[in-house]
Order: C-alpha cells, then structure tokens, then sequence
C-alpha cells in the first residue's frame, strides 16, 4: 500500500514539470489551426519522453550517473560542453518564458501590473527553492498542476465527435509548411532536455536504488502519460472552441478561455490555477536544470538535498541562471514570442543530449543486468532518428513559417 | 571586377526599393493577427455579456487584446504600403482600431453585460471586416 501511495504521489509530481508554457501554447495553437489533426504528435511526444526519462531513471539508479555526468563520461569534454551550452542557452530562455508566463497568468488573475509580477515571480522562486525541500516542490507544484484537469472535463463537456478524435490519432502528414512546423513544435515541446535532467537529477535527490526501478517506470509511463493526456485535452477543447474562426493563438489567456468558455467561472479560475502550478512547476525544474547541469559537468557538490553551505556553487548557478533569466524577462519581450524560439531551438540541443543517454542506458559495463532490453533498444533508437529529423527541420520551418504566424 | 560592382549595386538597388515597403503578403499576416484578436475578443466579450467570466480576467485579456490590436495599428500606419496596397492597409487599420476600442469599452466596465453584448457585436463586425480583407489578399 505503502508502495502505490509513493507511486501515485510520482505520477502527480511528474505532472508537474510535463505541461508547461511550451505545451499551453503550441497545443493550442494546434487545436485551433488544425483542429484533432495534430493529436498523434502528442502520442509520439509523451512516447518519447517517456522513453528517454526511464532510461534516465534507470541509469541513474543504477549507475549512480545523472545525465550531465554521463554525458561528459562518454562523449568527452568538448563535446559535453557544446551541449552544456546548447542546453543552457536553451534553458535560459525556456526559464525565462516561464517566469513570464507564470507573471502574465498571475495578472489574468488579479489584473495587477504585469511588471511587478514578474518581480514577484522572482522572489516568490527564489524564496520557495531556497527554503523548501525537493520533494515539497514537486508535490506543491505537482498537485497543484491537477487543476489542468479541468480540461479533460471541458474537452467531454463540449461533445466532440470521436470519430474525428480517433482520426486525429493517425499519423498523416499534410503538404503544408505550417503543419510540419507544428509537429515539430508539438513533439518538441514534449522532449524539451529539461525534463530528462531534472527527472535523472531528481533519481539522485531521492537517492533512487534498484529497489526504486518499478517506481521509476510507473512515473515514466503513468506521469507523462497523463501529462499527455492533459496536452490531448488542450488540443481538443482548442479546436472545438476555435473551429472554423481562424483564430492563431498568441495568448495564455486564449488557453484559460477555452476553458471558461465551455464551463464558465468556475472552470476558468481552476485552469488559472492549474496552468499557474504546473508553469510554476516547470520554472522550478528549469531552474535547477541548468544548476543541476552545470555543477554536474564541472564535477561540483550538488542537490538540493544538500544544505547550501555544502554545496554553495550549485546554489549559487541556479540563483544566477533565475537572475539572468529575470533579466530576460524584464526587457519585455513577450514569454508566448519566447516559448516558441525556446522549443524551436531545443530541438536543435536534443540529439547531443538523448545520444548519451541511450549509449549509457545500454551499456552493460555501467548498467549490469539492467542495460536496455530489446524493446527499450529499439524505441531509443527510433527516437534517435525521430530526433535528428526534427532538429534538422527546425529552424528551415521556424524560418518558412516565420515564427508559424 | 566592374560586372560583380554593378550585380551588388543592383542587388542593393532592388533591396533598398523594397525596404520599408508594405507588401500584401505582409499585410496578409497583420490581417490574421487583427482577426485572430478580435475573434478572441468577441469570445470573451460573449462570455462576459452572459456573466461566465471574472472581472480580473476580462480587464487583463481584454488589455492583452487591445494592446496587440494596438500595435498592429501603429504598425501599418507606420509602414509605406506597396502600389495598390494602400487602401487595404487602411482597411485593416479600420478593423484594429475599431476591435480596439470595443476591447477598451469592455475593459472599462466588465460587469456590465448590456455593454458587453454591444462590444461583442463591434467585434464580430471588425472580425467580419478582417476576414472579407482576407479572403481579397
């Protein structure tokens, strides 16, 4: 019993950091432009991640390894620092996106000027990371991210025809540049590197073992798949709501307006909520990433379990990386503009972040009896190439579609 | 030497003929910009006209709205339109600045729901305008 509660208490922390402002924007801009048809982007997305995340879990409970050291022990130096600062970059503007984000929600809540939300975004983050313990975060912002749940409910509420859902399901492929532009976001926005750093750095906060490996697949596939499933009710409450006005999406409160349209005060307040927790959420992963990320490449103490006169260059990394990603937001550039540069080029760092993992995962030097089986081979391998076939079309898309306006 | 000045200086030529100079392609994008804000307002002007939303939130959005109608407005009247251009750019403007200044009347009071209904039917008329302008371009 007391097994399930633990699992259950990882599947809702893993929702979390799964939907963030990534998700909100480009499901919704999915579901409003191409109605159901992007669906099946969805399900390769959460596959993916899913995939990846457990062999991150696994290695580190095995191994001992989080990613960034696995990464710098096989690929070596410069290699492991082009992708230190790949993903950096990339993590710098995503976190930045996210304090905006988490700012331009609080303001549809309490119309206060947006400004000084973004102020105090930053000390509410900087107080919260600095004084509650890892597992507190997860489980405040994991529970309180339930509240997306809301759109699963408006997505029933509004009847959609299944028929046309089960379609969306399909893999098919378009002749148009903004569809392809969309897959590539939609996907993207489900693989950013974030998530694979914090959940394996997270293995080690929670000082995972080989006891913990059911545990660690029940997240990776319990948790991310009702991640998916709340992306899948974005897009589909999306489309219902914008079928046939050729709305483009450039808003978080277009998001919160779907849902207060189809269930009124109620369900518009809880989406606030829920899109609050779970961005909230998201910024928090981010920035212990890039803390996490650097302090594992340069060989630093690190972990948040760890008191900050231990492991004071660890604390000090995230506290910079949540300034400078305050600096960012504070020139004004708009976190929704933000969010879609920030998935757009993480793909790009994706290929040099996944490889390692899956060379590690299936080494039985480092990983004994728990090295990859044929199964998880395979889908590493095939999400390899899915990989490197959207970073390669990332930015010839960002470009044709300028920006997929 | 000479042939290869004179195809940059050509290549300069045409580029600076071309900058600053709004195409229809270009206008096309603010058009769906215009229409896709003023759509939403008119969603969210509907929901308030029938009391389902919050005050804090039709004052937040509505000024989200607004400010990018706003701003494609200052950007158009800014911009030198292409020849035959001109009149449809004017139109756009028509359309932002009347989806603006509904959003305002509703940002200003968002409990009034007899105002909300008049601001919504300005929003599909300006959404209505924006969408024939689309559909010439």
């Amino acid at each position: 019993m007391k097994k399930v509660f633990q699992i259950a208490l990882g599947v809702i922390a893993a929702i979390g950091g799964f939907v963030d402002i990534g998700e909100l924007v480009f499901n919704v801009q999915a579901g409003a432009q191409f109605g159901y048809l992007l669906l099946w982007c969805v399900v390769v997305g959460v596959i993916g991640i899913g995939v990846y995340a457990e062999m991150c879990g696994r290695v580190a409970a095995i191994a001992g390894r989080p990613v960034f050291d696995v990464v710098r022990t096989r690929m070596g130096f410069g290699t492991a620092l082009v992708t230190l600062i790949a993903s950096q970059v990339v993590n710098l503007m995503t976190l930045a996106a996210e304090v905006g984000g988490v700012a331009l929600i609080l303001q549809l809540l309490l119309n206060v000027d947006y400004a000084l939300l973004v102020v105090l975004a930053f000390m509410v983050f900087l107080l919260m990371m600095w004084f509650v313990p890892f597992g507190g975060l997860e489980r405040i912002f994991g529970y309180g991210g339930l509240g997306l749940l809301v759109f699963v409910v408006a997505a029933l509420h509004l009847h959609p025809n299944w028929d046309d859902v089960a379609y969306g399901f399909v893999p098919h492929w378009r002749n148009s540049a903004l569809y392809a532009y969309f897959i590539v976001g939609v996907i993207g926005a489900a693989l950013v590197p974030y998530e694979v750093y914090f959940f394996s750095s997270g293995a080690i906060e929670e000082k995972w073992t080989k006891k913990d490996l059911g545990l660690n697949r029940a997240n990776a596939i319990l948790g991310f798949g009702l991640g998916g499933l709340l992306s899948v009710a974005l897009i589909m409450t999306s489309a219902q709501v914008f079928r046939g006005l050729n709305v483009e999406p450039k808003f978080l409160g277009t998001a919160a307006m779907t849902a207060e349209h189809t269930l009124g005060q109620t369900g518009l307040l809880i989406a606030l909520a829920g899109m609050f927790f779970a961005v909230g959420g998201a910024a928090v992963e981010v920035c212990l990433s890039g803390g996490y990320s650097l302090a594992q490449f340069l060989g630093w103490e690190w972990g948040k379990y760890r008191r900050p006169r231990e492991a004071p260059r660890f604390y000090f990394a995230w506290i910079v990386f949540l300034g400078l990603a305050f600096v960012v937001v504070a020139t004004g550039i708009d976190p929704v503009d933000l969010t879609e540069y920030a998935v757009v080029f993480s793909v790009l760092a994706l290929p040099l972040t996944y490889l390692p993992i899956l060379l590690v995962a299936r080494d039985r030097t480092f990983m004994g009896d728990h090295a990859n089986g044929k199964i998880g081979g395979f889908l590493g391998w095939l999400y390899l190439v899915i990989i490197f076939v959207i970073a390669v079309a990332a930015i010839p898309l960002l470009l044709a579609t300028n920006g997929g306006g | 030497m000479h042939r290869k000045f004179s195809l940059v200086a050509v290549l300069a030529t045409f580029l600076l003929a071309g900058c600053g100079s709004l195409e229809s392609n270009e206008l096309k994008d603010s058009v769906g910009t215009i229409h896709s804000a003023v759509q939403e307002g008119a969603i969210l002007a509907g929901d308030a006209a029938k009391g389902r939303t919050t005050t804090n939130f039709v004052r937040a959005y509505a000024g989200q709205l607004s400010s990018a109608l706003q701003h494609e407005t200052e950007k158009l009247s800014d911009a030198t339109p292409a020849q035959g251009v001109a009149p449809k750019v004017q139109r756009a403007i028509k359309a932002a600045s009347d989806g603006s200044s509904a959003l305002d009347d509703l940002r200003a009071s968002p409990n009034d729901r007899a105002k909300a209904a008049v601001a919504r039917k300005q929003l599909l008329a300006a959404a209505k305008k924006s969408d024939d302008l689309d559909q010439e371009l």
